[in-house]
Parts: structure tokens; C-alpha cells; sequence
């Protein structure tokens, strides 16, 4: 559609640039230009921990996520509730705790989704070209014809509302990227010598696929895995903001939010603390990203 | 449709009521409640005309022809737009509005209307008895897509305009509430002329003869009125004569609660409707501002237990769930402790309303837990109780609505403390009604404006099974009651046959009553004139002025 | 560039195509009947004739095709049918809404440009100083933070807390600003880091050397080459963003209860309004579609580079 580097809703920056492979001799290169980036290992650090908190959750949470205390509704934060409790009495530090499990659930699920299918999508399309491609393309323009959030709306509106609705909508909705990219890292990898030698020396087509494409559209793809993980984490919980997501008494992040707007003014903390907890894992993944795409393109940095 | 789920008490409309022979004797708690509103005669109120007021309502008004209004809000708007035949007081005693005078014939099939003289809808078109045959003739039509219309008029029949000043409606039986549903506005008399010219726009071109004219409405945002400098005054429950004072009056479309309660603090509204129960603390002491409570007679604030539905086709869990529920926790959430908790599938202030219905549950877990036991439910594994090899566990189908929401989840609670376990699932009110109707949600919200007793048939007769009888509750005696009872005149035969069928229901635990929800509106101090009507319990801005 | 218009139109043919084809199996898919749905909005419910004489009244009990083709010549015609909720046209209920999501989408458009575009200049110009540094951050916080929640951040310091501007939504200025700054952060964000990028890439190019090395004032190559390397990504992400912003405006018009398109399509969604929804997605479709061949044809403009074979 256009010439540029944005795909979707994502940034990636040049098409020449990031379609470099990462050849086994670059890995250690690589690895040392990421751990040289200090934000994006901070980055890197930050989303391990909140990940390993949302695994160790019933270790963790001083209670149970559904733990009502009707002696202590909207408790402001405290000695004894961190971050306050809800107006069930409900201890928001272990439904914070509790809650990424869900939201980090969303971004992952959702991800894979978009990422298996739109990474088979795209090699098909960019290796075999002609009407597959155009058919493929044409529909993956049809549906970037349609603003992400609205497209993930009707899935949910199709499928009902819940958890699962939700990763598979806003898995579906990203799919075009993950097409659009990897179609056009196989073609600029088809163009290079090793792929047309390979093609010479008469091997298989899914063997060029394994063997020489795949491994160039790596890096591309993990740069838009991260990004498109923070934007699924937001739009996942966009949707249970608008009581499409996760069901009750399920502690979600975008769920908490936004029972916290009716006590906005009573008690903030209800609707600060979720917050806080979506932007901080959202931007370890930015800058981990960040790094990630440094790390591949020192060039651009 | 218009937001309906950000609204938290929808306020239903009733279907049917009947209605006594010399009127109606409607307990309504007025007394007592801060600012009830009666009209009021200033003495140094002078001739005041000018300005413009607003109003934050809590809902789209979604289709503002009368006949085919769904819900309350249309209702608010309409009041002041067009005029019904009759009117209401506080005593339930019927007044003239668009008609001086009726009378019904002896087979009580027949209403003869005589019309006012002088008044003209608000494009010109005199209004007379082709208008009232018109209005009441095209509920009937299925273009006209009357929903509430239609079940207000009952077995309406035709319409005969014998001269112009006379109409006469005829049923197909006697229907006593008649008269009464004459005076809702939904049964308004709207131009005839302006029908035939939008057509199927009229539902967003109102024209009637009430003192504000319909100027615009913006979806989700306004609904204007100006005034109708050529009003005629027809109520007598009214505090002056002519013209309304306001210039104009714009209700901004507000369905979030906070920030329907912002807009009365930086004054950019006049008055509020609906002021959210969690921050009622913070405008009830100011002197700037008045606050207008009023318990409008209904239903409580419930919800209809399916009692054929498993498990709580199971008695024992359907009267389980009546001890296991701490109703001032829930009233806390639900109201923020301003209203009452309720015991009965009836308001107090409902004419009949059996007092007896509070002596059956209270809060007692214990007696919960006994009661299963008892039943053969027995805690399993994970605490939830089983019996026969089916777990003991429910599903509640409820609109997206934080507050909602969070009182569920609070008896989600108790109920898991006694070994029930209940799933809420969220999702758009029509969806959650549907599959109220279909019987596959063990708890169903019901919330409902009536001031009839009669009102019960709507929820517990089993012909509404499939309609809003959503408990798909089924009992023999209670249809017989409710059946003889809307055809009793006799007042104290009458009253104690709906005493029976309250206790009925709730020995049969077929809803499960919360709280009975007062109606919390606010206003700048300074405004004056306020007066509420008793079908619907909203505003009249007829005599209403800045002070 | 008359042949390219000419192809680049003929591509979006099939684009309309497949979305019309979409937004119509969309609702067919949907669970529930419509005329299910209608008929518990009837206090009496409806009887199985009155059902299936609304069924033949919507055409719904006639071939999908069929169905599919009276859509399409409806659509031609600007008829979209009716909402079956408020009784309004379609059409006239969506363009009704229209100018109050253009007036926020435009608001907070104009917000991530001139911010974004002027943080991502500075921050190219000044690699790897502290303004870069802190436009980064900037940057970084609009990726992050949800909408919805900086929205309601703002109601409650802005209008709760310090009551400087009015929550609610509608008219004048005052009530636009807090939307267009929740709508318009994230866009900001993008525009900062692309325009960045895109500055840096020219800085290294040949002829921006060549312009130095001609003894042009920094000044004059600000001016001449990396002020129109900069309009690139913005104008891109303008294209890009306009799906976004109306996504964006889902979210921000519910949280700050202001009318429009986003509120509208949740609503319509919510409550399964057939013909609304048809009308809603469709136009959302539309005109990204439009705006974004309005955008590829404008690069022909901007970017000489750009060939169109």
C-alpha cells in the first residue's frame, strides 16, 4: 500500500534494513550490542518480573483475587492493603498481582495467533506470488481496510464476550502485519544469491523456506511480536474496559478500571493502580523491543 | 437502544394495571421525603419568563414518538411535548387534561371523551377528536411499531369521532385501567398532520400541543424544546396559567453517572437527573444545590430466580440463597446505603403491599447451610455442594453495568461462603433478557415502574413465561389470584388476594428482592417550580423557573 | 501518474468488495436472530406470524444472496435501512455522529502533529542530547499507556481534582481538549519516532552532505530536506492513524461520555442494531480506504523517489 515502514499498527523501521538475517555469526554480535542497551535491558528485566510475579501470583498476592472483606469496602491504600481495596472489600494489591496473569495471557495468546498465521500467510504469499499472492494481499487489504479496535469489536460481538473471544479478536486483527511483513522479508530474500543458488542446486521448496527464508524474516518478526504483544496487553484490555473481556469476579486489569470509574472520585486507587500495572509491563515491552530492533539494525539507532 | 447499559435502573415499563373503582389509593411514601415536590404557589412569583435551562438525563431517548417509546427517558422528554387525555394526582384521583370530561358505558366497553376547546398542536393543526381517533388508531398500526402503546390500551378496539369536540373508544371488554393509562403521555395526542408529513421520522419529529415544543435531538447528545408561546394550559394540578417560563429547555444525554453529576457542579446543568448514590454525600449538605428524593412506586430492585431451571428448580437452594444474601452489603454497593433493603417482590409503597413478606428471610448463613444439608446437598471437594452428582452451580446473565456487576459478585460471594456457586456473565441488556426469557439464567435483574399491584402479573403469572415472567415461575394459585384479582373491584377481596400471592412468591423464593431503590435527582438551589409526575416520577417543567 | 491513479483506483474496487462482502456475512454470522432479538424488546412477545411478518418486512427470509445484492444496491444509494432501536435512517443516524468523531479525531490529529512532529525533530536534530532523551520518554509513555486510562487520568486531576475544564463532552473548546489530548498522545508518539527516524536517515544522505559541504547554512538543509523528510511518516501515519483514532475514539468517547461514530458502533454492537452496525463499519471502511489512496496518490507529490511502476 505504501512504500513506507509502518505496517499496521506497528513501527518497523526499513524494510532493506531489518530484513538482514541473523546468521549464526551474528548472534553473539547481536547479543552484545542488546546487552549494551541499558534501557532495553532494564526493559527486558522489568517485563521477566512482571511475568515471574504473574506465575508466582498464589504465592505472592497476600489473598485470594476474590477475597471479599465487607468490614473494609474502598479501604484506601494502607499498611494493611497496599493498594487500597475495591468496593467489595477486595484487596486490589492481589487482584494487580492476579490480574497480569490474565492481560500478559491476552498479549501472548493473541500474538502467537496473529504471528502463526500471518507469518504462513505471508511466506506463502511471498514465495509463491502470482494470483495466490494477490488473493492473499487483496484479502489482508480488506481487512486493514477496517480500524483494528472495530474489527476485534465484531469478533467479540460474534464470538460473546470472555477471555477467549478477546485473544482470538485481537489476534485476528493483527494478523495483517505479521502477512504484510513477512511477505515482504521473503522477497527481499528471494533476491539475494543464496536463495537463487539454492533454487540451482534444485532444492525443495519448503526446504528454502526452512532453510534460508525463515531464519531472514526472524528478526523482523520478533520485533513485531513485541510490539504487537504491548498492543494486544492494551487492546485486550480495552475490551474488558467496555465489559467485553474478561467476566467477573476474573481479576483483569482492564476490568478493574473500569468498576474503578464509578468511584473515581472516592477512591482513585481502584483505577490508578491497574493502570500503573498495564503501563509498566506495556513499556518494559517497548523498550525491550526497542533494544531488540536496535540490536538487529545497529544502523538506525 | 442509546447507552442502556451504562444505565443502572433502567426503569421499566409496566404492561397492564388495573385500577379501583373511585380511583387509586397510592401509598406512595411522599411524607418525610426532603423536597418531595408539590406545585408551588409563590406569592411573589411574578409573570418571570426567560431562560434556558439543562437537564442531564441518564439515557438516550432513544424514539420519541409516544406510541413507540421503550424506555423511560422518552418519557421525561415527552411530558413536555405532548399532552394526554387525562391526568393524575398525587391521590390517584383523575383530572382533565386534553379531555374536560367521560364517561363509560354501562356494558363498560365504551369511552366517550369530551374534548377541550382552543388548543392546537404545535404545527398548527387544531387538536380534535380526528386527532385523538387518529393517535389511538395508529398504536394499532403494525407500522407505528408500538410496543408499550399497544400494551396500554389493552383490548382497544376502534375509535368513532362522533363531532368534533367528541370522540368514543371502544374494547373489545371492559378494561378498568384504562383511565388510567390515559394519563401516561405514551397515550398522548400527537398531530396529525405532522405524522402523515415525516412519516416514519416522526419518531424524531414529536409534535404535540404540550407547553415546549420539540426543536432537535442529537443522538446521545441533546434533546432541545423551546417554548410554546401559544400553550393553552390544560392541567389543574399546575401552579399558573399560559405559557411555561423557560425559553428553552435542552437535556444533554449523560448516561455516566459522574459525569452527569460533574455537570451540576460546574453549573453547566440546571438539574440532573438520577444522581449517582455513591456521591450523594457530597451534594445532600451543599447549600447550592436541592436534592429531590422520591420513592417511586414498582418493583424493588430484584432478582427473578428460575425455578425451573437446575438448581435452583430446588427449592431448598432457592430459599438458601434468601439467607445467604447480607442485603445491606448489598444495598451499600448497589446505593450507597440511601435506599432501603426490601423483603418482598412488591415496593412498600405499592397499594397492597403485604408487610408480612419481611418476617420470611433474614440474613443467616447458618440456616443457608442447614437448609441445603437438609435438602441432600453436600459440600464437595472444593467446597461447592453436590447432590445426585450435579454440582451446585448457577449462572446469572446481567448487563454490562459496573454497579450491577458488583453487587453480583458480592453475593457471588455468599453464596460460595454456603457452597452455591454462581457465574456471572455479562453482556448487552437485550442479549441478557433474551436469555432471561428463555429460561437459561438462573438469575434474571428486574427492575419495573407500576403503581398497581397487577404489576406482579407482569413477572410471576406463567402466560408471561417466555415474556417478563423471566423466573419462568409457574404456580397455579398464583395465576388464579393475580386472574380474579385484576377483575375484583371489591378493594379488600382485592387486597388480600395480592397479600396471598406476595407470600406465595416468596415462600416459593421466586425473586430475590434487594433493595427498593429511591429516585435521587438534584438541582441548583435557585431553581424553583419542581413538580413530579406520579405515573413516571419525573419532572414537569411546565411552572419550573430560575428563582 | 494518470495510469498509476487509474490502477491505484481499480485496486480499491476489490477492496470495497471484499469489505461489503465482510461487513454483510459479519452480521449474518452474528448468534441470535435478529428478529429474536426485536421480539423480546415486545412487552407481549411476539407470536411465530408476527415474527416471520417482521422476518419478510427486514427480507431477512430471502436468499443470502439475494439478501447480499439488496444491501449493496441499498448501500449504492446511501440506503442503509433503518435502526430498529430508534427508527432513524442508518445513514442519517452515522452522519449525524459523524462530525462530533471528525471534530475529536481532528483535535487530536492536530495534537500529534505539531507535538510529535516537533519533539521528533528536535529530537533527530539533537541525537543523543537530553532533549532527545526526553522526547524518547515522552514517546515511550504514549506506546504504553492506555487510552482509556490516561483519559480517565485526566477527568480526575483536570476536572475532578482542579476543575479546569468541564467533563463533559460536546461542544467548545474547553470539552475538546482532554479528549484530543488521551486521543492524540499515543499518535504523538508514533509521529515522534518516525519522524526521527526518517530526519536521521536523510542527515546521512548524500545529498544533505553534498547541501553542507556546498557551504548551505544547517538552517537552509533544516528547511529544504528534512522538513519534507518528516512530512513522509506523518502524512503515512495520518493514513495509518485514521483507523486508529477511530478505534481511539471507541474508547475515548465512552470514557468521556462525548457522542460520536466510536460510541455509536459500541452501542450499536452491543445491542446487535443489524442495520447499524452495517452502516457503521462500512463507513469506518470506507473512508480509511479513501483516505488512504488520497495518501499513496499524495506521495507522488512528496517523494519524487517513489516510482510507480
Amino acid at each position: 500500500m505504501t512504500p513506507q515502514m509502518v505496517q499496521g499498527d506497528a513501527v518497523l523501521i526499513g524494510p532493506p534494513h531489518a530484513a538482514r538475517g541473523l546468521a549464526p555469526n551474528r548472534a553473539r554480535l547481536f547479543a552484545l550490542r542488546f546487552m549494551r542497551n541499558r534501557s532495553a535491558v532494564v526493559g527486558g528485566i522489568i517485563f521477566a518480573m512482571v511475568g515471574l510475579t504473574a506465575i508466582l501470583a498464589p504465592t505472592l498476592a497476600p489473598t485470594a483475587p476474590d477475597a471479599q472483606d465487607f468490614s473494609a469496602m474502598l479501604a484506601p491504600p494502607g499498611a494493611s492493603h497496599p493498594f487500597g481495596t475495591d468496593e467489595q472489600g477486595r484487596d486490589l494489591l492481589s487482584r494487580v498481582i492476579y490480574g497480569g496473569r490474565i492481560s500478559l495471557r491476552i498479549g501472548v495468546i493473541a500474538v502467537c495467533i496473529a504471528a502463526g498465521a500471518g507469518v504462513l500467510l505471508g511466506l506463502i504469499a511471498g514465495y509463491y506470488a502470482g494470483w495466490v499472492d494477490s488473493l492473499i494481499m487483496r484479502w489482508m487489504d480488506v481487512m486493514l481496510a477496517f480500524p483494528s479496535m472495530l474489527l476485534a469489536l465484531a469478533v467479540v460481538s460474534m464470538l460473546g464476550s470472555g477471555i477467549t473471544p478477546v485473544m482470538i479478536a485481537v489476534g485476528v486483527s493483527s494478523i495483517p502485519q505479521f502477512t504484510r511483513v513477512a511477505r515482504g522479508s521473503v522477497l527481499t530474500a528471494k533476491e539475494t544469491d543464496y536463495v537463487a543458488a539454492a533454487h540451482v542446486v534444485g532444492c525443495s521448496t519448503a526446504r528454502i523456506l526452512g532453510r534460508h527464508i525463515l531464519p531472514n524474516i526472524f528478526a523482523p518478526i520478533m520485533v513485531l511480536i513485541t510490539t504487537g504483544m504491548a498492543a494486544a496487553i492494551i487492546t485486550g484490555a480495552a475490551l474488558s474496559f467496555l465489559g467485553l473481556g474478561a467476566q467477573p469476579p476474573t481479576a483483569e486489569w482492564g476490568n478493574m478500571l473500569s468498576n474503578g470509574r464509578v468511584y473515581l472520585e472516592n477512591a482513585p486507587w481502584i483505577t490508578v493502580f491497574p493502570g500503573l500495572a498495564i503501563m509498566t509491563s506495556v513499556m518494559a515491552i517497548n523498550l525491550f523491543g526497542d533494544g531488540l530492533r536496535d540490536a538487529l539494525d545497529p544502523q538506525l539507532k | 437502544m442509546g447507552g442502556g447499559s451504562d444505565s443502572r435502573w433502567q426503569g421499566r415499563r409496566m404492561s397492564r394495571r388495573s385500577i379501583l373503582k373511585g380511583g387509586l389509593a397510592l401509598g406512595l411514601a411522599a411524607t418525610g421525603l426532603e423536597g418531595f415536590a408539590r406545585p408551588q404557589h409563590d406569592a411573589a412569583a411574578g409573570p418571570a419568563q426567560g431562560g434556558a435551562f439543562t437537564a442531564s438525563m441518564f439515557l438516550d431517548p432513544n424514539n420519541l414518538d409516544p406510541a413507540g417509546v421503550t424506555y423511560v427517558s422518552a418519557v421525561a422528554v415527552l411530558m413536555n411535548v405532548v399532552e394526554p387525555l387525562v391526568e393524575v394526582d398525587q391521590a390517584g384521583k383523575v383530572h382533565p387534561r386534553l379531555a374536560t370530561s367521560w364517561k363509560l358505558s354501562p356494558d363498560q366497553r365504551e369511552w366517550t371523551f369530551t374534548l377541550r376547546e382552543g388548543v392546537a398542536f404545535h404545527d398548527g393543526t387544531p387538536f380534535n377528536a380526528d386527532a385523538v381517533k387518529f393517535s389511538f388508531d395508529r398504536i394499532l398500526d403494525p407500522a407505528t411499531k408500538s410496543q408499550t402503546g399497544l400494551s396500554e390500551i389493552g383490548p382497544f378496539q376502534s375509535s368513532t369521532v362522533i363531532d368534533a369536540r367528541t370522540v368514543k373508544l371502544t374494547f373489545k371488554e371492559p378494561y378498568a385501567p384504562f383511565l388510567f393509562n390515559a394519563s401516561d403521555v405514551v397515550l398522548g395526542i400527537v398531530s396529525p398532520a405532522a405524522v402523515k408529513k415525516y412519516g416514519q421520522d416522526f419518531s424524531q419529529n414529536p409534535v404535540g400541543t404540550g407547553p415546549y415544543v420539540f426543536k432537535d435531538w442529537v443522538r446521545n447528545d441533546h434533546v432541545a424544546l423551546v417554548r410554546n408561546d401559544k400553550y393553552v394550559t390544560t392541567s389543574a394540578l399546575v401552579a399558573h396559567k399560559g405559557p411555561a417560563y423557560l425559553d428553552q429547555l435542552t437535556f444533554r444525554i449523560i448516561p455516566e453517572d459522574q459525569t452527569r453529576l460533574d455537570t451540576l457542579r460546574s453549573g453547566e446543568a440546571d438539574f440532573i437527573y438520577r444522581i449517582p448514590a455513591v456521591n450523594l454525600a457530597s451534594v445532600q449538605g451543599d447549600p447550592k444545590y436541592r436534592v429531590f428524593k422520591n420513592m417511586y412506586a414498582g418493583d424493588p430492585v430484584m432478582f427473578l430466580i428460575n425455578r425451573q431451571l437446575f438448581p435452583t428448580d430446588d427449592l431448598a437452594v432457592a430459599q438458601a440463597m434468601q439467607f445467604a444474601v447480607d442485603k445491606t452489603v448489598i444495598t451499600k454497593i448497589g446505593t450507597a446505603n440511601t435506599s432501603p433493603v426490601a423483603w418482598g417482590p412488591l415496593k412498600p409503597v405499592v397499594w397492597g403491599y403485604n408487610p408480612a413478606v419481611e418476617k420470611l428471610y433474614r440474613h443467616d448463613p447458618a440456616k443457608a447451610r442447614e437448609l441445603l444439608e437438609a435438602a441432600g446437598w453436600k459440600v464437595g471437594p472444593d467446597g461447592i455442594r453436590v447432590k445426585g452428582g450435579r454440582a451446585c452451580r448457577m449462572v446469572c446473565a446481567v448487563k454490562t453495568d459496573p454497579v450491577t456487576v458488583s453487587m453480583l459478585e458480592a453475593m457471588q460471594g455468599m453464596f460460595k461462603s454456603v457452597g452455591i456457586a454462581l457465574e456471572i456473565q455479562t453482556m448487552a441488556l437485550p442479549a441478557s433478557e433474551e436469555l432471561g426469557r428463555q429460561g437459561k439464567s438462573n438469575m434474571t435483574f428486574m427492575e419495573w415502574r407500576g403503581i398497581d399491584p397487577d404489576i406482579l402479573t407482569v413477572h410471576f403469572h406463567s402466560k408471561n413465561i417466555g415474556g417478563w415472567n423471566m423466573g419462568h415461575f409457574k404456580n397455579a394459585q398464583v395465576d388464579q389470584l393475580l386472574d380474579t384479582a385484576r377483575a375484583t373491584l371489591d378493594e379488600q377481596k382485592r387486597l388480600d388476594m395480592y397479600h396471598r400471592v406476595q407470600m406465595i412468591i416468596m415462600e416459593q423464593a421466586a425473586t430475590l428482592p434487594l433493595f427498593n431503590l429511591l429516585q435521587i435527582d438534584g438541582a441548583k438551589a435557585s431553581v424553583q417550580g419542581m413538580r413530579y409526575d406520579v405515573y413516571h416520577y419525573y419532572p414537569e417543567w411546565y411552572d419550573v423557573r430560575e428563582g | 501518474m494518470g495510469a498509476y491513479i487509474v490502477r491505484r483506483l481499480g485496486a480499491t474496487v476489490p477492496v470495497l468488495f471484499g469489505v461489503s462482502v465482510l461487513v454483510f456475512a459479519m452480521l449474518h454470522a452474528v448468534p441470535g436472530d435478529l428478529v429474536s432479538l426485536i421480539a423480546l424488546r415486545s412487552f407481549a412477545g411476539l407470536t411465530p406470524a408476527q415474527e416471520n411478518r417482521i422476518r419478510h418486512q427486514l427480507g431477512l427470509d430471502r436468499p443470502l444472496v439475494v439478501q447480499y445484492g439488496q444491501f449493496v444496491a441499498g448501500a449504492l444509494r446511501g440506503d442503509l435501512g433503518r435502526s430498529y432501536y430508534t427508527n432513524q435512517r442508518v445513514t442519517s443516524a452515522v452522519l449525524e455522529q459523524l462530525p462530533a468523531t471528525l471534530e475529536l479525531a481532528g483535535a487530536g490529529l492536530t495534537f500529534a502533529v505539531v507535538i510529535g512532529g516537533a519533539l521528533g525533530l528536535v529530537a533527530a536534530l539533537r541525537r543523543d542530547t537530553w532533549m532527545d532523551s526526553a522526547a524518547m520518554v515522552f514517546s515511550l509513555g504514549g506506546l504504553s499507556i492506555p487510552m482509556f486510562w490516561s483519559g480517565l487520568m485526566l477527568i480526575y486531576l483536570f476536572a475532578v481534582r482542579l476543575r479546569w475544564v468541564p467533563v463533559v463532552g460536546g461542544t467548545g473548546w474547553a470539552a475538546l481538549v482532554l479528549p484530543a489530548l488521551a486521543l492524540g498522545y499515543d499518535a504523538a508518539a508514533f509521529i515522534a519516532r518516525m519522524v526521527r527516524s526518517s530526519v536521521l536517515e536523510v542527515l546521512r544522505q548524500e545529498y544533505v552532505r553534498i547541501a553542507y559541504a556546498k557551504g548551505l547554512s544547517p538552517r537552509a538543509v533544516t528547511m529544504r530536506h528534512v522538513l519534507k523528510a518528516a512530512m513522509i511518516p506523518i502524512v503515512t501515519l495520518v493514513g495509518l492513524h485514521a483507523g486508529r483514532l477511530l478505534g481511539g475514539a471507541v474508547v475515548v468517547e465512552t470514557v468521556f461520555a462525548r457522542q460520536g461514530i466510536g460510541r455509536l458502533a459500541v452501542e450499536a454492537i452491543l445491542y446487535k442494531d443489524y442495520f447499524l452496525v452495517q452502516g457503521i463499519v462500512l463507513l469506518a471502511a470506507l473512508i480509511y480506504v479513501l483516505l488512504n489512496l488520497s495518501i499513496d496518490l499524495s506521495y507522488a507529490w512528496l517523494d519524487p523517489r517513489i516510482h510507480y511502476q
